[in-house]
Order: C-alpha cells, then structure tokens, then sequence
C-alpha cells in the first residue's frame, strides 16, 4: 500500500476497514481448500498429475521468488505465487509435457501478474492467462481428455471433446442425450452402476438417477488434474463460504446461467441431464468457485458480481456449445476480468447514495 | 531528451495524441504477415524507401499547398510508390510478394499514417527526409526483432534472407516443440505489448534513477 503523510495525517486509497483477515490468509485457506479435490486427481491420474502440480508450484514459485528479489519486493509468503501454481496445474491434463505446466506458471507470474505491477494490479487472473497461453500455443497437447486410469469400464474409453457432446446436448440435433454422453464421458462404472441401482430403487417411482451421473460427482471422468471432482470441490468451497473468504454471488450466478443455458438450449430431450452435464463437466465447478472468485479481478458490489457472474456463465456456455476450442470456462472468466473496470463504474455504489442522499435534502 | 527533440514531440502531439498507439496502429497490419525475418526484412524494405521517396517528393511538389491538400497529396503519393514497390516485388522476388500478398499493399496505410507523424508541415524539406529515414529504420528494425522472436518462439528458427545474403537458424529444442500462438496475430499483438512495456519499463528505471 502507498501511504502519503501530509500534515501527520496518512493518507491511504481504499480500502480502509480491516476485517483482521490478511491477503496471506486467504491465499493459504484458498490452496488448502484446492487439497483434496488435488490428491484426488493425483490418486485417479497417478504420479504424471503429482509431476504436473509440483512442477506448475514449483515454476510459479521460483518465477516469484526471482521477480520479488530483483524488484526488492519480497512477497513469497503471501502464498499466492503457489495458489497461482496450483491452479495451473489444476487445469492440466495429467499427461502434458514437463514444459507446458512451466510456460504457463512462468506467464502467469512473470507477465500476467508482475509485468502489471505485482498482486493486486493484475487485470486477469494469472492462472488462467496461463492456461490460456499454453492452450493457443500447443492446443494438441491441452485440449486432450485424459481418462482416468481406475475403475473404468472399457466401453468407448476414447477421450472426447467436450464440444461435440456439449453440441450434441445443446441443439438435440445430434440426438445425443446425457445417457448416450454418459456412456462414452465418463464410461459408467460398475460402481456408478451398483449405486445407482440402489438409489433408484430407493427413490421408487420418481424416476432413475441418468447414467453416469454419481461418476461425474465423484469424480470419476475424463479431464484435468484438478477438475475431475465436483464433491471434493464444492467440499472445499463449502469451507471458504463458511469463513466469507469467497463471495457467493460470482459461482451462483455464474452455476446459474450456464443451468438456464442449458434448460433453455438443451432441447426436449436432454432435458435436465444435459444441464447436470454441462454444471459437473469440464472445468466449471473449479473456475467457478476458485478462479472466478479472485478479489483481484472480480466487481466490487455484489450486483457487479452478479453481473460478472452472469457474464461469465454465458461466455462459457457460448464457447463450449459454439467454440472450437473444447472448454470455455476460462475464455469466459478472462474476458469478463477485462470487463471488470466498466462493471465497477456501472455499479458504483457513491453514485446511488448521492443520489440518495439528495432525495432527503431535498424532502 | 534534448529542446528540439521535445518540440518534435509537442508538434506530434498537437496533431496526434498518444502516437505512441498511432505507431503501434500503424505498424499492425505488417505485423500480422511479419511471421519470420525474411518477410519483415521484405516489409522494411518497402517501407523505408517509400517513407523517404514521399517525404522528398512532398517536400518538392508541397510548397504552399494547404495542410487538407499536403494530406490528399501525401496519400496519393504513398499509395503510388507502394503500387510501384509492389510491381518491382512481382518482377523480382514474385515467391515472396505471394507469401505477403494483400499485405504489402496494406503497407501503405501504415506509411500514411507514418508518414503524418513523421511530417510536420513547418519542417525544412532535409530535416523531414532524415526523420523519414529515422522513422523507417525505426519501423524496420522493430518489425524485424518482433518476426525475429515470433518465429523463433512459434516455429523454431529464425530466418534472415534477402535475395541471396543471409541464411536461416535452427533453434534446437523450440524446433520440436513450437509455440504456435506466437506465429498468430494474437501472438504479435502480445511480443509487441511486452517489447513496449519492457522498453518502457527500462526508461522509467533510467529516469529515475
């Protein structure tokens, strides 16, 4: 923070009131919440996730450590070198090359973080610029669905693209519905189906739990390291609810309209299954509730959030049902980070209260 | 920065605020095609003679005409060198001139609006043809060092050819694994942003210390 003295007075731009909650705290309560939804990924993926995660970390921080000491602004204790760290290696597939964790930590730190002016000055969030940097220069290795190596069933284990079942929910035209994405994203286990069962006979005649769907849960699906486990995830978001570390109205409104999106476009038959899908696959539940969220480049006022929110859902869901790249959670947050500076001004509060408190006077 | 330098500076900002973003403006349509070193080489040449022909003429044909008529007359006369340029392209390197194709003919909007920051009307016919040149060195070298990069980061060599000097480099581990992003528009946009606030950042350390 820069403080000026004038007259013995210190001058300080906002914000003014301390809840006794230190940037450091967060950032290290952020990473542990990211933990178990992590070793579940290195426990479905094995050691080249473990590989991915601990070179992203170890890029990101060395890449802090250089720039702090260079500037003389040691900074690697506030834990947001490792948290950018980890979420790029979150975003991975398990099975990129030594480099790609490395480019993307180094870009994140290096030139989306540092080259505008350290924590608190950046305009997008790190990781996902790094994501997105290493997605344009070498799509062929990041677009890739890795599949797990645990219980799966060989049905049709072959990665596919989220874009073409994300299309085939979204018009019906391709006629596939959740079941038949399902079947080949993630393949149905034996376990999703022994459970199932039972939780359909339990539930009686209100109908069967879609196919697939205890998987993509838990977590047993194609995808990145750190995105495969939507319980692990929304555990860990639970906990950052409870201690009011991450505003509620970004990852709700953002679950939201990609829900009604998907309501909306899914066509008849699809139906709520295509929405279930479109909410637990890919990488939403993570960006939605760890990259979405960062103070740093989210609105101020809860209405701006919604707004970013808002925004965020709907650019994801245009990507993926539109796009050619196969996910579009990261293309939707990074650009309503840019927009961020405008959805502050729209949505400032002193206007309102003026306006406010000129209505009094003038009563 | 000198007295007569900062006049410089004031006369263009008079006409053109932030040319700093006029120059990025005008260089981008080159940036889009310069992917390797050759091509930018190729750009410059284009360039700097067309900067420096129409500085002379227009200094030579532009006595005493109007500030609204120097503009319509240097567009014209950007616009024909270039044609000219691009003939000279097909009758001598007709393999390059396909590679740049519409682009060098783009090159003329970036020499128009070079050219308005290069010429202020006030200037004597000498001076405005060494700030031509100046400029045109200027745009040459910063398109060639950004091919330069761009290339190496998004194909793994690096290629410097006109007519027969010069000769191409292979980078050894880049080769295998190129970063196509970098040979992309949005690539350059990106190395050109980074340069920019690199060079920026190195003359506010200078200033301050």
């Amino acid at each position: 923070m820069k403080k000026m003295a004038r007259g013995g007075v210190e001058i300080a731009s906002s914000p003014h009131i301390h809840r006794g909650v230190t940037t450091a705290k967060i950032m290290w309560s952020v990473t542990l919440c990211l933990l178990p939804a992590s070793a579940w990924g290195v426990f479905v993926f094995g050691l080249p996730a473990l590989r991915v995660l601990l070179t992203a970390i170890a890029a990101s921080v060395l890449t802090e450590l250089a720039i702090s000491s260079l500037l003389k602004r040691l900074s690697i204790a506030d834990g947001s070198a490792a948290l950018t760290g980890l979420l790029v290696g979150l975003t991975m597939p398990p099975s990129a090359p030594v480099y790609v964790p490395v480019v993307a930590s180094v870009f994140a730190v290096g030139v989306a973080k540092w080259a505008f002016g350290g924590l608190g000055a950046n305009w997008v969030n790190p990781a996902l610029a790094g994501r997105l940097l290493v997605l344009f220069a070498w799509p062929e290795l990041l677009s890739r669905w890795d599949t797990p190596r645990l219980w799966v069933s060989g049905v049709g284990a072959s990665p596919a693209p989220l874009a073409s079942l994300a299309r085939q929910a979204s018009g019906g035209v391709g006629g596939g519905s959740f079941t038949a994405m399902a079947a080949r994203i993630p393949p149905g286990s034996a376990l999703d189906r022994i459970v199932g069962t039972a939780l359909d006979r339990l539930l009686g005649s209100h109908g069967a739990l879609p196919e697939g769907l205890l998987d993509l849960l838990v977590g047993n699906r194609a995808g990145a390291i750190g995105e495969l486990s939507a319980i692990l995830l929304l555990a860990g978001a639970a906990y950052l609810f409870a201690r009011r570390m991450i505003a509620w109205e970004i990852p709700v409104s953002m679950l939201g309209t990609v829900a009604l999106l998907a309501w909306i476009f899914g066509g008849r038959r699809a139906g709520l299954p295509a929405v279930a899908f479109q909410l637990l696959g890919g990488g939403l539940m993570l960006g939605a509730f760890f990259m979405a969220t960062d103070p740093v480049t989210s609105p101020l006022s809860p209405f701006g959030m919604v707004i970013f929110g808002i925004g965020c859902g709907a650019l994801t869901y245009l990507v993926r049902s539109l796009g050619v790249y196969p996910e579009g959670v990261a293309f939707g947050i990074v650009l309503m980070n840019m927009l961020v500076p405008a959805i502050n001004r729209l949505t400032h509060r002193r206007g309102r209260d003026r306006r406010a408190r000129v209505r009094e006077v003038r009563r | 920065v000198s007295p007569q330098e900062r006049e410089g500076e004031a006369a263009v900002g008079r006409g053109i605020r932030l040319p700093v973003f006029v120059l990025l403006l005008a260089v981008s349509p080159a940036l889009a095609v310069a992917t390797t070193g050759t091509k930018a080489l190729a750009l410059a040449a284009v360039i700097l003679p067309v900067l420096m022909l129409a500085s002379a003429l227009q200094s030579l044909l532009g006595q005493g005409v109007s500030s609204g008529t120097r503009l319509v007359l240097h567009i014209l006369l950007v616009g024909i060198l270039v044609t000219a340029a691009d003939f000279i392209f097909q009758a001598l390197a007709p393999v390059l001139r396909r590679e740049l194709g519409i682009y060098l003919q783009l090159t003329a909007a970036s020499c128009v609006l070079l050219g308005q920051v290069s010429d202020p009307p006030e200037r004597s016919a000498a001076r405005s043809l060494a700030e031509a040149c100046g400029l045109g060195l200027g745009a040459g070298l910063g398109l060639t060092a950004v091919a330069c990069v761009r290339e190496a980061l998004g194909a793994g060599t690096i290629t410097l050819r006109l007519g027969t000097l010069g000769g191409s480099l292979r980078l050894p581990w880049l080769a295998e694994h190129p970063a196509t992003v970098a040979v992309q528009a949005s690539g350059a946009l990106l190395v050109v942003g980074l340069l920019m606030g690199l060079a920026r950042w190195a003359g506010m350390k200078r200033s301050t210390s």
